[in-house]
């Protein structure tokens, strides 16, 4: 982990994001040909067993930084390392045995699974792609399945519609273990189930990481749960990660003006946010040189729009894309969340 | 209920038809609200709150039947007037901010024409003449809109969310209504942009002194904004009373399990403080409409009905517990 060369061709578990960029083309208006660029050189290891939080507004490419992962997205440079293959180039037809490595839980339950199948037909279908069991035991591993994310044999018969969205939810985790893999991505997960039901969930994907020690990538834009459920959390901006970290470094500790900002919007704290209003229409002659943040940054300097800051290393844990990083001591100050002294 | 209430609310019972049955989403609710009160409805999806707000504006479709004791604006009974009585109140007296602020717009008119029509119905309501151009510019500047020229000129889709968020909040300043219903009015923004807008409404709120009833899911949201909290699940309020009492000594078992997986989340417990089971389904005529999912339910709530039962100082919770 300390090496960023050199490892890359390990066969370990750990997968491997290198500078990966991807560009949309918005339908073509009157002649301009404008890419809009989702992700801009990100970088990001996810170990064995960790859970990743991708924190981030709409429109920060924490969505799409998830799907490009998986390969649903196909990027348009950089790399995603992962057992000896590079993941951002791999044909679909050589994958193999890596899709059910990878798994995903989408944020609609419902739109996730096929109306038309029974849950114990959407349940046994990648069950019986990949081989996992033989084929009469399967209703057995059906069963087995829905028992541990706590749902009932009789759910099996049952179409989509019939259950509820925290249900739906359990299922759709269901099938994404199914297979055994190492990495799931979890897009929102729980942000469209009723509240008292959202812990449910958030259980059980904490529950299936400690015991089959499953990877996940976990997206969300709740910051109390990223709290909860991280150990690690990369804050997204407009493409780019502007600041990645151990959970409690981000949160005791923020560098980046963003993520303090993010931090003070769950405190009621009034005025401690800029507004829309606030937001300076600057003179960028590059916007590729510049920094995202800084029309809406209060620590900007003339420098924040002529060159783009780089993902700078503040210990060899944490790291923030600033020109003007937030000192220790003045976020200490200002956020004396966790008495417990630091490492670093 | 007191006379100096600016809404009072008695036993509203709203029900649907649908497929030959009637469905009730409001089971007998009753609250009243002072003058420049703010009254947080909280609630899962399907516990009705939405559907009380709807009710008192008379916002819902023609299958729905709306039954009160009592539904007063100011004293006056809104039962008695007729529709077209009770849409001269619309806007200028009771108005919503709904969640979605691009359904609250006209997608083919600009900013200006909205305002100016918000503007030109207080006129009428005051008999005042007022240059709407500068009116408009005034109100857009209060809710943090420093270009007001470029937002006038604007259509509601070249508006980001938050924006037009503070475009439908100036017009409900420009109507200047004695009550609003906000219905999620925050769900639906990026963090950064719900912190702003919880700001501009409180502050703009205590502006106006007007009443507010606060649709929410979110506890927190409604713990910074409301005077005080009415707690709702399966069409019924299950608990009610100032907003420190209930977040902080909650008494209704649902209220209480809501509020120990928060605060699980915030001790960052191992594990979160779980609620078993899902909201929906209507609760039985009889019996409390939280039996099932209840972990301290006992035998008589399956069969007998809890009343509320004032459990402190304007607190009130529904729950047999309280009446042993």
């Amino acid at each position: 982990m300390n090496s960023d060369q050199g490892t890359d061709m390990t066969a370990d578990a750990t997968l491997r994001v290198r500078d990966l960029t991807l560009d949309f083309a918005p339908a073509q208006r009157l002649g301009t040909s404008r890419t809009l660029r989702a992700l801009d050189s990100v970088s990001l290891n996810i170990e064995a067993g960790e859970i990743v939080g991708l924190v981030g507004e709409s429109g920060s490419g924490k969505t799409t930084l998830g799907k490009t992962v998986l390969g649903a997205l196909k990027p348009t440079g950089g790399q995603i390392l992962y057992q000896g293959h590079d993941l951002a180039t791999l044909p679909a037809r050589r994958w193999g045995q890596l899709r059910r490595d990878l798994q995903m839980v989408f944020q609609d339950p419902l739109s996730s699974f096929n109306p038309r199948f029974t849950i114990e037909s959407s349940l046994s279908l990648p069950l019986r792609l990949h081989g996992i069991c033989e084929k009469r035991r399967i209703p057995d591993e059906v069963a087995a399945l829905l028992r541990r994310v706590g749902l009932g044999p009789e759910h099996a018969r049952r179409y989509p519609h019939e259950l509820s969205g925290g249900q739906l939810q359990r299922v759709a985790v269901a099938r994404a273990i199914s297979v055994k893999p190492r990495i799931i991505v979890a897009d929102e997960p729980v942000s469209k189930l009723d509240v008292s039901v959202r812990a449910q969930v958030l259980n059980l994907l904490k529950r299936m990481n400690r015991e089959t020690g499953v990877s996940l990538v976990f997206i969300t834009h709740d910051l109390g749960v990223a709290r909860f459920l991280c150990d690690r959390i990369a804050v997204m901006y407009f493409g780019r990660i502007v600041e990645i970290g151990a959970t409690e470094q981000v949160f005791n500790d923020p560098r980046h003006p963003y993520t303090l900002s993010l931090l003070r919007a769950r405190s009621a704290t009034s005025g401690a946010v800029a507004t829309d209003a606030d937001e300076i229409r600057l003179e960028i002659a590059d916007r590729a040189h510049a920094c995202n943040y800084a029309p809406r940054c209060g620590r900007r300097i003339p420098a924040c729009t002529q060159q783009r800051p780089p993902l700078v290393t503040q210990d060899h844990t944490h790291a923030a894309a600033c020109l003007v990083p937030i000192a220790t001591a003045l976020a200490e100050q200002r956020q004396p969340i966790n008495p417990e002294p630091r490492t670093a | 209920m007191s006379a100096s209430a600016l809404i009072e609310v008695m036993n509203l019972r709203t029900s649907f038809a649908v497929g030959g049955e009637r469905v009730e989403a409001v089971r007998g609710v009753s609250f009243s609200i002072a003058p420049g009160e703010v009254l947080g409805l909280i609630g899962e999806s399907g516990s009705g709150k939405t559907v009380t707000g709807l009710s008192l504006l008379r916002l819902l479709p023609s299958h729905a039947s709306v039954a009160a004791d009592a539904l007063r604006f100011r004293g006056q009974e809104l039962a008695e007037l007729s529709d077209q009585q009770f849409r001269g109140l619309q806007g200028i007296q009771l108005a919503m901010i709904f969640q979605d602020p691009v359904g609250s717009f006209n997608p083919a008119k600009t900013v200006a024409w909205h305002l100016k029509q918000a503007i030109a119905r207080r006129a009428r309501a005051d008999d005042e003449n007022s240059d709407w151009r500068d009116e408009a510019g005034r109100i857009l500047r209060d809710v943090g809109i420093r270009v007001p020229e470029r937002v006038l000129a604007s259509y509601p889709h070249q508006l980001s969310g938050g924006m037009l968020q503070r475009a439908l909040i100036a017009m409900i300043i420009a109507l200047r209504p004695a009550f609003i219903i906000a219905d999620e009015p925050t769900t639906n923004l990026d963090n950064l942009v719900e912190r702003q807008i919880i700001d501009l409404l409180r502050e703009q709120q205590k502006k106006l002194g007007a009443s507010v009833l606060f649709v929410t899911h979110d506890l927190a949201v409604a713990g910074e904004i409301c005077d005080r909290i009415a707690v709702m699940y399966a069409g019924e309020i299950v608990e009610i009373g100032p907003t420190r009492d209930v977040l902080q000594r909650p008494r209704h078992p649902y209220a209480q399990g809501l509020l120990q997986t928060s605060a699980s989340l915030e001790r960052r417990d191992e594990y979160l403080y779980e609620l078993q089971g899902e909201p929906g389904g209507r609760g039985a005529a009889e019996g409390c409409g939280f039996v099932a999912r209840c972990p301290v339910a006992m035998a008589m709530c399956r069969s007998k009905r809890p009343r509320l039962v004032d459990v402190g100082p304007g607190h009130t919770s529904r729950c047999l517990l309280h009446e042993q």
